[in-house]
């Protein structure tokens, strides 16, 4: 069945429409929610809700457009409500001066069997350095680079304005490029 | 080429952490209420994207970069109820729900909702409404039919100076609030069932007869039958369900006895989160008078003393009368030393006329460490 059957079969009443877009969605709406909230038990809860929320309101929804944008735009705010609850940061002191780009540092051309072990060690660097951003800023590095938006689309999500977003965008990858940095300055000197 | 070393890396946390093989679907389809009327899926009324767009871009330009896509009349009622409500809405912990459901041309809007652990709050519009109108018989259940007992509400019609908020006839802006004790543990999110009626206040038929007490020198006062007033229904039942992410706020387990004035109270916890501060009072009812309240202040380390705004008795209390006692004062972010101190207690027989009062002066004064 495909998307735009399965929002008509479930604006009849028909939860065999519900089960076609969570089969669609599932996954990557609870990876976008894991990503933000970093806790599975609740991105795995915030999914199950926001499916169970978009049953109630499909009324709403106009079939014009695509269910995907529309049920994640809710996913994401709903994890960046928890993140917001529930957040700890850890306050790293981050070196202004350094400005090498996120992407440089994570460059990893050729990888071979030592890289694998830096690979893992590059996606514990990043997963710490996005746990330590706030809420929102994590939200739009997951939109950006997990989801693949344009920050037209991140503005929609958010219902804030483009410059808001690129404001949003430039703070998080610059906050991100200090702790990135400042993370793997303090595991070099562990080591 | 850059970027997707970004996209690959956030990839592979993504799919470490939860597998594709992931489904969901027999659990949701568990939650699913059973035999749920479709056409009240189609009553709701939607509030277009393309207004509230219009609406957040006139507050853009006339605020300089705040947004503000509420209904302003409502964001006055919950500001003027609720002093944490501008910490809610700032840190983006309530609820955007935007249902509405129109009977008998008068339209009702739940706009948004709250939860944390002592309070759910919502707020609501009307419009379309002939004449002065606000909900009654407020039903709050969730998922387990569990009920949620009304404990305060607030509303503006017409036009308030106070408020700054002056409206069209038929239109208004009201908060509700229900007491969450009942909620278990720190869910993410809570599922709501809301019923409500629109009722006006008319006259009462039946006047009330003259009361007459006596007095103690002999002579009697007459008192003349109040104007009373009775609620008809104007619309309804309004029919909302609704979810809410929950937040758990900060529960400290005191357990705390104080003597004084020959009473023990204790301190059985405090619960801080942005809705209020709440603390559970116990101690056994002195004799001589059979409703029990108390005066209390709370100190939050930094010297200034809070005064409670209301207090209510708990539900199922035994020997022992357990009090809710509210400070609406947002005190979520305070950590350190707390005081909390009873002053006196205040207990009146309602069965003498006139109503016999005794007070106990205190005080009873608790201190704890909230992290």
């Amino acid at each position: 069945m495909d998307e735009r059957k399965a929002i008509a079969r479930l604006k009849q009443g028909d939860i065999k429409g519900l089960e076609t877009l969570v089969r669609k969605y599932q996954v990557t709406a609870t990876r976008t929610a894991y990503l933000i909230t970093r806790d599975r038990a609740a991105a795995e809860e915030i999914v199950q809700a926001a499916f169970l929320r978009a049953y109630e309101r499909i009324g709403q929804f106009d079939s014009g457009r695509s269910f995907g944008p529309w049920f994640l735009r809710s996913v994401v705010n709903d994890a960046v409500k928890y993140a917001s609850r529930n957040s700890q940061l850890v306050s790293i002191e981050a070196d202004e001066e350094e400005e090498t780009a996120l992407s440089d540092f994570l460059a990893d051309p050729a990888p071979g069997p030592e890289d694998l072990v830096e690979a893992e060690e590059r996606r514990q660097i990043v997963w710490d350095a996005l746990g330590t951003l706030p809420p929102q800023q994590r939200a739009v590095i997951v939109m950006r680079y997990y989801l693949g938006l344009s920050e037209a689309e991140i503005g929609e999500h958010l219902d804030c304005p483009l410059g808001t977003v690129k404001w949003r965008l430039h703070a998080a990858r610059k906050r991100l490029q200090e702790l990135l940095h400042s993370l793997q300055a303090s595991r070099e000197t562990g080591r | 080429m850059k970027d997707q070393n970004i996209i690959q890396t956030l990839n592979e946390i993504a799919e470490d952490g939860i597998p594709a093989s992931l489904d969901m679907w027999s659990a949701i389809k568990d939650r699913l209420q059973p035999g749920r009327p479709v056409s009240r899926l189609v009553r709701w009324t939607p509030v277009t994207r393309l207004g509230r767009a219009c609406l957040m871009l006139v507050a853009l330009l006339l605020l300089g970069g705040t947004v503000y896509a509420l209904n302003p009349a409502l964001d006055q009622v919950f500001r003027a109820f609720f002093p944490g409500w501008q910490y809610v809405e700032e840190s983006h912990l309530a609820q955007e729900v935007g249902l509405s459901q129109t009977i008998g041309g008068v339209t009702v809007t739940l706009e948004r909702a709250y939860a944390d652990a002592n309070e759910i709050i919502i707020g609501y519009t009307v419009t379309g409404a002939s004449e002065a109108a606000h909900a009654s018989h407020i039903s709050l259940t969730d998922e387990q039919g569990r009920v949620f007992p009304e404990i305060a509400g607030a509303g503006v019609s017409g036009t308030s100076d106070l408020l700054g908020v002056q409206l069209r006839p038929g239109e208004g802006a009201y908060v509700s609030a229900f007491d969450a004790s009942i909620v278990d543990g720190t869910p993410v999110t809570l599922s709501f069932h809301l019923t409500m009626h629109l009722v006006r206040f008319v006259p009462a038929e039946q006047p009330a007869p003259a009361a007459t007490l006596p007095e103690p020198t002999g002579s009697t006062v007459t008192i003349a039958p109040a104007l009373t007033m009775r609620e008809e229904i104007v619309g309804g039942p309004f029919v909302f369900d609704f979810s809410v992410p929950f937040t758990p706020g900060r529960s400290i387990a005191v357990h705390q006895t104080v003597e004084a004035s020959g009473v023990a109270v204790r301190l059985e916890k405090v619960i801080i989160a942005p809705s209020e501060t709440r603390a559970i009072l116990c101690f056994a009812p002195p004799d001589g008078a059979d409703h029990w309240t108390l005066i209390a202040t709370l100190n939050a380390g930094n010297g200034e003393e809070v005064p409670l705004s209301f207090v209510s008795p708990l539900e199922g209390g035994s020997y022992e009368y357990c009090q809710r006692a509210s400070f609406p004062q947002p005190l979520h972010d305070r950590s350190g030393l707390y005081k909390l101190t009873v002053t006196e207690l205040m207990g009146a027989d309602l069965t003498q006329i006139p109503t016999r009062d005794i007070r106990l002066a205190g005080p009873w004064v608790f201190h704890f460490r909230v992290p």
